[in-house]
């Protein structure tokens, strides 16, 4: 069966000034549907970096991505562009709500740059606001919700358009503890019931212990560690 | 929620700014409107004066447009009444009128002074409207009463000159058609004013049978057509050309020296002064989308990354500008007709342009055309501003773009 990331030999290095600095070596990764991944390792130490590249954001300098059987090839931005239109979702550290818009129309989103007409995409934007507890809040704009409800309204909108891939950088950096472990339990709910694979890079224990595969990276080098 | 509503609420992020953007919009659009209302204003007044004064149409011997006379009607046109009669059946026009432009010398018997003069039909008067403003006496009379001297109506300050009243006696000296000296003595019937300086010197009127009389000729200089409406101008020309191919004819704008010129001055003027205004405008959203732009970096970052193509994220910032400018342009529609009623009813008053006596009121036309093409250019040059002002944060890579803080 193909893997939906295929990495194989990635490597990515950055110059800041006259300073080279390796991010990742010799990456070679695979990561079957459906499978919570972490991604765990020192600040700098490139996790940020291969999320980014899995995500289809950034591009290495060396080496292969295959995405759901797919060959990724830079710089086809627009192409790159609709495969995350399409089958990956994003949860930041910070949230990354738009503003002006409220907790229903952050997460219809992503259904507004597809086909859906105005209703269904509201019916399906209600629905998973509901999935994630946040039915009654759903006219609320981000700044009249608290951190852990906006993370909940930022995974309905990861989760919305159900992409076959989740993106998540430090999702519970911010947050305290009880509401950390809904955001942890949601996500893995997600994942049972969806079968929607997770990378999610992070410092939090509470988060690795829950993951069913744990990748540490350390100097850009991955090691897998054993649950 | 659709790409336009987004837009909309976008432009709340910042009230203030875009309060002050789309002020500058109508402010731009409303100055843009009231100048070039004026300058519209201006042009039809002086259009239809132009028409009026000389008659939307010139007939005369073809050579009259391009020689000088040698003598008195030496090119004037003989047994002209059937063509007036002619063209008077045509109910676009208003009337035919025969006129002779001669010069000589007027006495009061102890002074004599160079006059320049039109013979014209009595009913001149009547058919040119508000072109000559009369200040003492009455237009010449329909019905010439041959017990009594001629008429003749006096500018303003020829009669000044020459001491005259309404109803004072003068004697006119000139060279008659035949090369001789003839005189003739006439009454003073009207004194008016052309409005143009120079002319108020030595200008004057007389019924066009008396400058036949005078000039010993039954010729006249020209016959000048005037039209109910000066739109049917061109298409009349077309049909007298054809069907009087001996005669010379000349539209009134070929006559509208200063007309022209006004409209040339005004033209490059009010052009500058709206290139000015739309620079202006260029700059103030070009200003605010590009603080948006930067505010925005990793919300820019951010919906890139959930899948939206950089198209479509500079749509939205052009979206932005569009609504700017429509509301700009609204506003500054408004304030137009706002500002056009107020001054309307103000009765402001130009001074009186160069080469002119008279001051003129200070009205600005309302145009639907020119207010739809104003609002488009400021709609166009916002969006302009917004694709220039976004593409930079739109073009910046997204991993750059979620970094900024």
């Amino acid at each position: 069966m193909d893997a939906l990331i295929q990495l194989t030999n990635i490597s990515k290095t950055y110059r800041v000034g006259e300073t080279q600095i390796t991010a990742l070596q010799g990456i070679n990764l695979r990561v079957q549907a459906g499978e919570f991944v972490a991604i765990t390792g020192p600040s700098g130490s490139g996790k940020s970096t291969l999320l980014n590249l899995c995500g289809l954001l950034d591009h290495s300098d060396t080496g292969r991505y295959q995405f759901a059987g797919q060959e990724i090839e830079w710089p086809d931005t627009q192409a790159l562009t609709s495969l995350r239109r399409a089958h990956i979702g994003f949860v930041f550290q910070h949230f990354n709500l738009v503003p002006v818009l409220s907790a229903l129309d952050n997460v219809a989103y992503p259904l507004m740059l597809g086909a859906l007409g105005e209703t269904q995409r509201r019916a399906q934007a209600l629905k998973m606001l509901a999935q994630v507890g946040l039915e009654q809040f759903s006219h609320h704009l981000p700044d009249r919700l608290s951190g852990g409800q906006r993370q909940r309204v930022a995974i309905a909108r990861a989760l919305v358009k159900h992409p076959k891939l989740i993106i998540a950088d430090e999702p519970t950096a911010n947050l305290d503890t009880q509401t950390a472990t809904q955001i942890i339990d949601l996500m893995h709910q997600f994942c049972a019931e969806q079968n929607t694979t997770f990378l999610i890079a992070t410092h939090d224990e509470r988060m690795v212990k829950r993951c069913g595969r744990v990748l540490h990276l350390c100097d850009g080098v991955l090691q897998e560690h054993e649950v | 929620m659709k790409w336009l509503v987004f837009a909309f609420r976008n432009l709340f992020r910042n009230a203030r700014r875009t309060v002050i953007t789309v002020t500058i919009a109508a402010t731009g659009v409303a100055s843009i409107l009231c100048s070039s209302g004026f300058a519209l204003y201006t042009y039809s007044t002086l259009q239809e004066m132009s028409a009026r004064d000389s008659g939307h149409l010139l007939l005369a011997d073809p050579r009259y447009f391009e020689q000088d006379e040698t003598q008195p009607l030496a090119l004037g046109l003989a047994n002209y009444a059937p063509i007036q009669t002619a063209l008077e059946q045509d109910a676009r026009v208003q009337a035919v009128l025969p006129r002779i432009e001669f010069s000589g010398l007027i006495s009061n018997n102890d002074k004599s002074v160079i006059f320049t003069a039109n013979g014209v039909d009595a009913r001149e008067w009547q058919v040119k409207g508000v072109v000559y403003k009369l200040l003492q006496g009455a237009p010449l009379s329909t019905e010439v009463d041959p017990a009594q001297d001629p008429e003749i109506m006096l500018t303003r300050d020829l009669a000044r000159t020459l001491k005259a009243e309404v109803g004072s006696s003068l004697t006119l000296l000139v060279t008659a058609s035949s090369g001789s000296l003839n005189a003739l003595d006439v009454q003073v019937r009207g004194i008016f004013s052309t409005g143009v300086p120079e002319l108020d010197e030595r200008f004057m009127l007389v019924p066009y049978q008396t400058a036949q009389e005078i000039l010993l000729s039954d010729k006249v200089s020209t016959l000048a057509v005037y039209l109910h409406d000066t739109e049917q101008t061109d298409a009349l020309l077309a049909e007298v050309r054809a069907t009087h191919p001996q005669l010379g004819v000349h539209t009134w704008l070929q006559e509208a020296v200063f007309y022209q010129k006004v409209r040339a001055l005004y033209n490059r003027i009010f052009g500058t002064l709206g290139l000015i205004l739309i620079v202006i405008v260029f700059f103030a959203v070009f200003n605010t989308l590009s603080m948006a732009v930067v505010e925005r970096t990793r919300e820019i970052g951010t919906l890139a990354a959930l899948g939206t193509y950089r198209a479509e994220i500079l749509r939205l910032f052009m979206l932005e500008a569009l609504l700017i400018g429509l509301v700009g342009s609204f506003f500054g529609v408004l304030s137009t007709f706002v500002t056009a009623y107020a001054v309307q009813f103000s009765g402001i008053q130009m001074p009186a342009p160069p080469g002119r006596s008279e001051p003129y009121p200070f009205i600005i036309e309302l145009s639907l055309p020119l207010s739809i093409y104003t609002c488009l250019a400021i709609i166009l040059i916002c969006v302009l501003a917004a694709w220039l002002a976004a593409r930079r944060g739109v073009n910046k890579s997204i991993v750059e773009a979620l970094a900024d803080v």
